[in-house]
């Protein structure tokens, strides 16, 4: 049989009839790319309204890096935060200091955000920690992840609160979420399993939201390629280093094998929430005793890490 | 079938008609982790090629 044969068997769109470009595994049906593309939309918008991620009168930053998923959430926003009525969006890019890796997709979202006319912030470790990831690293690759999540995590925080935002809005899809929720778990670490940073918190943190939360890798990648907004790009090199790339590779395996293990693992986590409301004995919302920042204990993730780097990370305020 | 890797290296296959996810499977690829296209179209994980096909596979890197 050949490959001329193989096209005439083309799958068609359960919705249109035109030729398939994507199958949807759980739902068992063929998508064109004007399907796709639709599809992945309007799950955004449900997600966002459902759970009022996002409300009119909103200052949305959104985190930018260029990479797929971030350039995939601010088009579908800036497609979709029109019809929620005076929604301001602004694209915040931290650069923490990668060598190889980050300046592509810098350049990425430079491009992306410039051509939507979006505002563009950009920051970086160097201005505000006194050095690169890559030299804060240097002896610690082990905990490369741990270390940037919590300084890019204050960076974008720091930035938004500088635009006067109400929601911080980041990237992360559904294999992120799921793959947390497993991570979470084989730590045992139930208090962060159940933890809502949506949640305003009385104006002390900028609550964060994930409009992409129910939309798979696969299909963000395909929404970029089908819009020709797909850039290879490199993946980043500390990635190796964390316990985030097991967990990936075997949800990954039980998603093929059993479809709908990763849907199946947030509403888990939701049951969980559910019936634990009240019942965990999360600490209260406290004050970082160094630099006034809300966490749970005496002091925050960044001013831990600030002493366990032995460092002052210049320009930070601490 | 030529089928095109995400290092950007090339490799021809003898094989008759198959389902693309049963093809990717068999070169120890999940395919989930990828993305496929055809002469540059995108194609769905299930669809059948054949031995005149140009497949070209996709990194889905993580992150960003």
């Amino acid at each position: 049989m050949t490959g001329s044969l193989s096209r005439q068997e083309t799958s068609r769109c359960a919705v249109c009839g035109e030729p398939a470009v994507f199958f949807e595994r759980l739902a068992k049906r063929h998508l064109c790319g004007t399907h796709l593309i639709s599809e992945i939309e309007r799950r955004v918008a449900k997600t966002v309204t459902e759970r009022n991620l996002i409300v009119p009168g909103d200052t949305v930053a959104v985190g930018v890096s260029g990479g797929k998923d971030s350039s995939a959430l601010l088009m579908i926003l800036s497609r979709i935060v029109p019809a929620l009525h005076d929604v301001r969006l602004v694209a915040i890019t931290v650069d923490e200091g990668i060598n190889g890796y980050r300046d592509d997709t810098i350049h990425a979202a430079d491009r992306l955000v410039g051509g939507l006319k979006i505002e563009h912030r950009h920051v970086s470790f160097t201005d505000l920690y006194g050095d690169t990831l890559d030299t804060l690293l240097v002896g610690q690759e082990s905990r490369s992840c741990t270390v940037c999540g919590i300084l890019r995590k204050k960076a974008l925080a720091d930035a938004a609160r500088s635009t006067g935002a109400t929601k911080l809005a980041t990237g992360h899809n559904l294999d992120d979420e799921a793959q947390s929720i497993l991570m979470n778990v084989l730590r045992g670490d139930l208090l962060r399993l159940v933890r809502d940073s949506s949640t305003d918190s009385s104006g002390r943190f900028i609550p964060r939201v994930k409009p992409l939360m129910y939309v798979a890798e696969k299909e963000i990648a395909a929404y970029l390629l089908l819009q020709d907004a797909w850039h290879d790009l490199p993946e980043c090199p500390y990635a190796k280093f964390a316990l985030r790339q097991e967990a990936r590779t075997m949800l990954a395996t039980l998603e093929y094998r059993y479809p709908g293990t990763m849907i199946r693992l947030m509403e888990s986590k939701e049951a969980i929430e559910t019936s634990c409301t009240g019942e965990i004995n999360a600490d209260p919302l406290r004050s970082c005793r160094e630099c006034g920042e809300p966490c749970s204990g005496e002091l925050c993730q960044f001013c831990q890490l600030r002493h366990e780097l032995g460092r002052s990370l210049s320009g930070s305020g601490c | 079938m030529r089928l095109i890797l995400p290092d950007r290296s090339e490799r021809v296959i003898a094989t008759a008609t198959v389902p693309l996810d049963q093809l990717l499977l068999a070169e120890g690829i999940n395919p989930l982790g990828v993305i496929v296209t055809r002469d540059g179209a995108l194609i769905p994980e299930d669809a059948l090629v054949g031995s005149e096909d140009v497949i070209r596979l996709i990194q889905i890197a993580h992150g960003g």
